[in-house]
């Protein structure tokens, strides 16, 4: 059974934010709504590094665990997803997720058709409306994954960085390209772990 | 939820957050720090005001709704020259969805931030809606047909007093091919050289530089071949914020092996990703290339062989390479010998290397001998003419490479043809014209006494877009034409991304008329205190009409036509033929043009440019080829780009230039120039002549190199009639090509057959000479460093002083010493440069009306180390004024940094809108204001050209800061 | 006599309670996920079907291919 990941190449993000507008785009994100952020670390100087980040769609997920009113669920292949009916906006999910992902629009400002209720990453998966219907575009923004298609920000990743879809053929991806890497000295950190001879 | 209790002990939640929101040893990043800033866009507020209809309906539907078939369009991206392709979905006529093109060649589905949020231009919500006129300082709409027939009385008022070159026409890299073409063609039916556009102020200096040394002014190789580097070497240039998509093939070289050096004034992005980052000071390359020249010679590095074949004037380059001891590289440019004998040493062991540089090396008083000791480092070093080498400069928008091939130049003519009576006469040729008519339409008299040229204004290099406001301020007896410029026609061009604001200020409002054509109103609309005679016609977009765009790499891509024109907008070429017929001349633009209504066919445009077009063999280039191609991106190899199979098997994706002689002869274009290991009519090539074949006494020909296959094996001048006669090969023409070609050289034989002659023999048609290390057409012949204009290091002015002033230079009086006579750098003790940020793309209008791209950065900021940014009492976010040592000045937030070294601060350039700490934004036509605004980094900016292709000087000025 | 057994008294019962106040439960109070009371989503269910899967593994090779 496939299991639904994302795993961003920190060797390979440039920080370009096409993730970010990628998901404005399919989604029609509105301003102030960021279900999407690249985050970097020691900016400007030596070891600097940048993930783009957004919700992780956790196995056990404590946003679904600490949720008063259970909008969660998951989909066979491990997509974290809510209903917005139910939502209530409380801000409990923002306490629990360890990626800060829930965003909440300002009181004053409709953002997908509702007001005030969480909003984050669907993994262009849409919600708990008919698949590919104008309701749920409204409410949720894209659903590529029924129509055959991966999230938006790792398709149009500039340099494959970024990458969506079965957790187990992920990995594979990522192995071949560690492994290219190990054979290389100069690979970011390994001079200072192992000395630079070896 | 429900609460239950569980006994196994669980330890808080591993965030990887977490680290980054205490702050402990995690500096702040850029974006985090501009969303701190306290701004919620002055733009946002606006943001649901004027909204016309079809927006609305365009965003009520989303990609989704039911009715109506959706359409897929092959386009490319428009904001940088890496060429990314997309999947438009139309319905409706609507643009409804973007989708990845993992098919496409250049870019496999990847995109950056630009590239991500180009959907937005089917909305275009912040575009200009309709022709707009200054009445009394309002905006007042009016129709089309008003503003065509105001706009041509004034111009041919003006014309009748002061002559065609009082206007000067600014076109733009935002073209596509054909209307860059036409665009030249226009001002030449209208009489004058004064047409420019954003190639003199990004990269100029490098097709200068480049061409004179080895033949052509482009971008050797291509992204794609990066891959089959094993070094990669970027100066002055930062990829991952200018080129993104470029990165994918940068990275996954480094997975391969391969190392990369990033020299660069800034701890940039890209530098990030380096092997090895060394820090120069601005302006000092000169100095780093001769120390690297040094450690190659030192340690017998060079590639003997090659230099001993292809190059000519090494030792010159040698005897001047001798000052440059370790210990004065590093007293000029602060890199110490261990730094560089390393940097060096990364180079020379892993070869090919690639050589990649951008505006950093190109916006210097002496860009073009920048340029030139970049190529000779590679000449040295052996890697030019092969896989994985080359000399990949990354040109900036996506159609500048295109609009400089078609001559869109106030030096040159279309195919780089130049500006002689020959170069004239072949176009006239092609146009179907008569020449003696063509040059009654230009000024007749010459300016001797002015510092010009004995020869008239048609063959002299018109007044470039760095320079439009000396050509309306300065004394008009000292302007090598008959007066100043009285009206700009700024199409597709920002003027902030010129230097001199506040100077800029007073020559708009001197200007008897400005007229503005874009699909934004741009600073130019609103930085000024015009009253009256001041247009904006609105433009379409790239994606509302269709043609071709020329990618850095030299290749042709067709872009298909997304949606029908946005509001009142029209495609540029429909509105170049609507000016021409008030003006008289739309029958001879368009005589081998079909019109269909207003339009002139693209496809005919395309037709009768390659024609004309030998110089640089877009003469091969077809729209149906060009098509083909676009409708089989999938059968390109990604790292040779050359078709496996389909319907073009073995021609390269989009014919990149030169694609010799006619259609007929299905050249498949060159992927990699100079590259001798192919033969010529598979795309090989070798070094060009075009400097003569002799030089004090030496051969300047190649000697013993030569393309696969060739016939003559060795050197050999250009091919010309003569030269064929001379081989007995004249023969081989046929009685037509014979016709015009004889007494022709091959770039003037509009048969082609000469070209096609030599090919079949395997020899590049322009010759087979070495590349040249001294150029003595140039002001400096080897290159060598001198100071910038306002250097902060004014000790070394006494032994690297500028030029002396010119008069006559592209018209204008130019100054150089009587500058750097003054030492500015005690009250202006900082470096001043500039760049990129990965969500805008040149003055920013276009950008910066996108909302997706606009919330990501909404403040013009300068980075300033922590050691200025205490010196100064200013702390990190904090309100500043960057002032300039011309007095220019800008109100903008600090951002406290260590990307830059102390003593250099840099400023982004994309920002517009705000002047002097003055907010435009009411200046803007009702709705059309963009989301964002902020201080022109450029208004700070201050004066300096190149001495050859008057590039601005934009990447070392100085400055001062406080707090505001 | 009295005074003695507070001499021993109160210190025992300031380092009881001391000792009681560093005690902490091992036992956490975890939240664990209830029952959805939403809308069922249809994609729920579609997102099993092995097909739906083979769909995006496939795509997902296509996305990241170099070519």
């Amino acid at each position: 059974m496939a299991k639904m990941k994302f795993l961003c190449d920190a060797e390979r993000c440039i920080e370009c934010n096409g993730c970010v507008t990628a998901c404005k785009n399919v989604n029609e994100v509105p301003w102030g709504i960021n279900r999407r952020r690249v985050v970097t670390l020691n900016d400007g100087v030596p070891g600097e590094k940048s993930i783009s980040v957004a919700c992780m769609h956790c196995t056990d997920a404590p946003c679904a665990a600490v949720c008063p009113v259970d909008c969660f669920y998951t989909t066979a292949d491990g997509v974290v997803l809510h209903d917005k009916d139910l939502c209530i906006g409380c801000g409990y999910c923002f306490y629990a997720c360890p990626f800060g992902a829930p965003q909440y629009p300002s009181p004053q400002e409709r953002a997908f058709a509702v007001r005030g209720k969480m909003d984050k990453c669907t993994f262009c998966a849409g919600g708990p409306e008919e698949p590919g219907s104008q309701a749920e575009f409204e409410k949720y923004g894209a659903n590529r994954v029924a129509e055959g298609k991966l999230p938006a920000c790792a398709e149009m990743c500039a340099t494959k960085a970024l990458l969506a879809g079965d957790g187990d053929v992920l990995a594979d991806i990522y192995r071949k390209r560690v492994l290219r890497r190990a054979g290389r000295p100069q690979t970011w950190g390994w001079e200072k772990a192992y000395g630079a001879d070896v | 939820m429900k609460l239950i209790k569980k006994s196994d002990p669980v330890s808080a939640a591993e965030s990887p957050l977490a680290s980054h929101a205490d702050g402990k040893g995690v500096s702040l990043d850029r974006r985090a720090f501009l969303r701190n800033a306290g701004l919620t866009a002055g733009g946002l507020a606006l943001a649901s005001q004027v909204t016309p209809g079809l927006v609305r309906q365009a965003e009520a539907e989303g990609p989704v709704a039911a009715n109506g078939e959706v359409q897929t369009k092959r386009t490319v991206c428009g904001h940088c020259s890496v060429g990314c392709g997309i999947y438009a979905e139309v319905r409706d006529g609507i643009w409804v969805g973007q989708e990845p093109a993992f098919d496409h060649p250049f870019c496999l589905g990847g995109h950056c931030a630009k590239g991500a949020a180009v959907r937005d231009h089917g909305r275009g919500e912040r575009r200009l809606k309709y022709p707009m006129k200054m009445v009394d300082g309002q905006w007042k709409r009016i129709s089309w047909d008003q503003a065509i027939e105001e706009i041509g009385d004034k111009m041919l008022e003006i014309r009748e007093k002061s002559g065609p070159d009082s206007v000067q026409w600014l076109g733009s890299a935002k073209f596509n091919n054909e209307q860059a073409y036409l665009f030249r063609k226009m001002a030449a039916l209208w009489g004058s050289n004064n047409v420019d556009h954003q190639a003199r102020i990004c990269h100029s200096t490098t097709v200068a530089g480049v061409a004179n040394t080895w033949g052509y002014g482009a971008m050797t190789n291509s992204y794609n071949d990066i891959l089959k580097s094993k070094s990669i070497l970027i100066i002055g240039g930062n990829p991952a914020e200018a080129h993104p998509v470029s990165m994918q093939f940068v990275l996954r070289a480094k997975e391969n092996g391969a190392k990369l050096l990033v020299i660069d004034p800034r701890f940039s992005r890209t530098a990030a990703h380096a092997d090895q980052f060394v820090r120069l000071r601005p302006g000092s390359d000169i100095a780093v290339m001769y120390g690297m020249l040094w450690h190659i010679f030192e340690n017998g590095w060079e590639d003997k062989e090659f230099i001993e074949q292809r190059v000519w004037g090494m030792d010159k380059i040698r005897e001047e390479m001798a000052r440059w001891t370790p210990e004065e590289v590093e007293r000029v440019s602060g890199v110490d010998r261990e730094t560089l004998y390393e940097a060096t040493r990364l180079m020379a062991e892993n070869r090919p290397g690639t050589f990649v540089w951008c505006m950093g090396g190109t916006q210097h008083t002496i860009g073009n001998n920048f340029t030139r000791l970049y190529s000779i480092v590679q000449l040295a070093l052996g890697n030019m003419g092969r896989e994985g080498g080359g000399t990949n400069i990354f040109r900036g928008h996506d159609n500048v490479q295109g609009a400089t091939d078609f001559g869109v130049l106030s030096d040159n003519l279309p195919g780089y043809y130049g500006l002689s009576e020959a170069a004239w006469r072949h176009w006239a040729a092609v146009w179907d014209l008569d020449f003696d008519e063509l040059a009654a339409r230009f000024a007749q008299d010459t300016y001797p006494e002015r510092g010009g040229p004995d020869t008239k204004p048609m063959f002299t290099a018109g007044i470039p877009v760095s320079r439009w406001i000396d050509g309306v301020l300065e004394d008009s007896d000292q302007i090598v034409q008959p007066d100043n410029l009285r009206a700009m026609v700024f199409w597709g061009h920002a003027p902030n991304s010129q230097v001199r604001g506040p100077e800029m200020k007073k020559a708009f409002e001197k200007l008897d008329m400005l007229v503005v054509v874009d699909p934004f109103p741009t600073v130019s609309a609103v930085m000024h205190d015009r009253r009256e005679n001041t247009y904006l016609l609105p433009a379409t977009t790239q994606f509302e009409t269709y043609g071709s765009l020329t990618a850095s790499n030299r290749s042709v891509q067709w872009r298909d036509k997304v949606i029908d024109p946005l509001f009142d907008s029209r495609p540029d070429h429909v509105i170049m033929y609507k000016l021409a017929t008030k003006l008289g001349f739309a029958d001879d633009l368009t005589k081998n043009i079909q019109v269909n209504g207003e339009e002139p066919l693209i496809e005919d445009i395309v037709r009768e440019y390659a024609r004309g077009m030998w110089s640089i063999g877009y003469s091969g280039m077809t729209p149906e080829r060009l098509k083909t191609h676009q409708q089989n991106w999938h059968t390109f190899n990604t790292t040779t780009l050359r078709a496996e199979g389909g319907p073009v098997h073995n021609e390269f994706y989009g014919l990149p230039w030169p694609c010799w002689g006619t259609p007929e002869m299905k050249h498949p274009g060159t992927a990699n120039l100079y590259d001798t290991s192919l033969a010529v009519a598979d795309g090989g090539l070798n070094f060009r002549e075009n400097f003569g074949t002799e030089r004090d006494g030496e051969d300047l020909l190649a000697e013993g190199s030569y393309p696969v296959g060739a016939d003559i094996q060795g050197g050999h001048p250009r091919f010309t009639a003569d030269l064929l006669k001379q081989l007995g090969w004249w023969d081989e023409l046929t009685d037509e090509e014979k016709e015009l070609a004889d007494g022709k050289a091959w770039n003037y034989d509009r048969s082609g057959g000469i070209i096609r002659v030599a090919i079949e023999h395997g020899c590049a048609p322009f010759g087979n000479a070495k590349a040249r290390c001294v150029a003595w057409n140039f002001p400096d012949p080897v290159p060598i460093h001198r100071e910038p204009l306002y250097t902060s290091r004014y000790e070394l002015v006494a032994n690297y002083p500028t030029y002396e002033d010119r008069r006559g230079f592209f018209r204008l009086p130019t100054r150089y010493e009587s500058v750097q006579a003054t030492d500015f750098s005690d009250d202006y003790p900082l470096i001043h440069t500039s760049g990129r940020l990965v969500e805008y793309e040149g003055g920013g209008d276009e950008t910066r009306s996108n909302p997706w791209l606009a919330e990501l950065q909404q403040e013009m900021f300068a980075e300033i180390n922590p050691v200025d940014a205490n010196n100064a009492g200013i702390r990190d976010g904090q309100d500043i004024w960057l002032e300039g040592p011309e007095g220019g000045r800008i109100r903008i937030k600090a951002m406290v940094t260590r990307r830059v070294a102390p003593g250099v601060v840099f400023t982004p350039y994309h920002f517009g809108g705000h002047l002097e700490g003055r907010d435009l934004r009411e200046n803007y036509p009702e709705g059309s204001d963009p989301f964002v605004l902020g201080e022109a980094a450029n208004t700070a900016f201050t004066y300096g050209y190149d001495s050859v292709t008057a590039m601005q000087e934009t990447k070392c000025s100085l400055c001062a800061i406080r707090p505001a | 006599m009295k005074t003695r057994f507070l001499f021993v008294a109160i210190p025992l019962v300031a380092v009881l309670l001391l000792l009681t106040g560093c005690y902490e439960s091992r036992d956490v109070t975890l939240h664990d996920a209830g029952v959805y009371k939403g809308q069922t989503d249809p994609l729920v269910e579609m997102s099993a079907d092995p097909a739906y899967q083979e769909r995006l593994r496939e795509r997902l090779l296509m996305v990241q291919t170099d070519r």
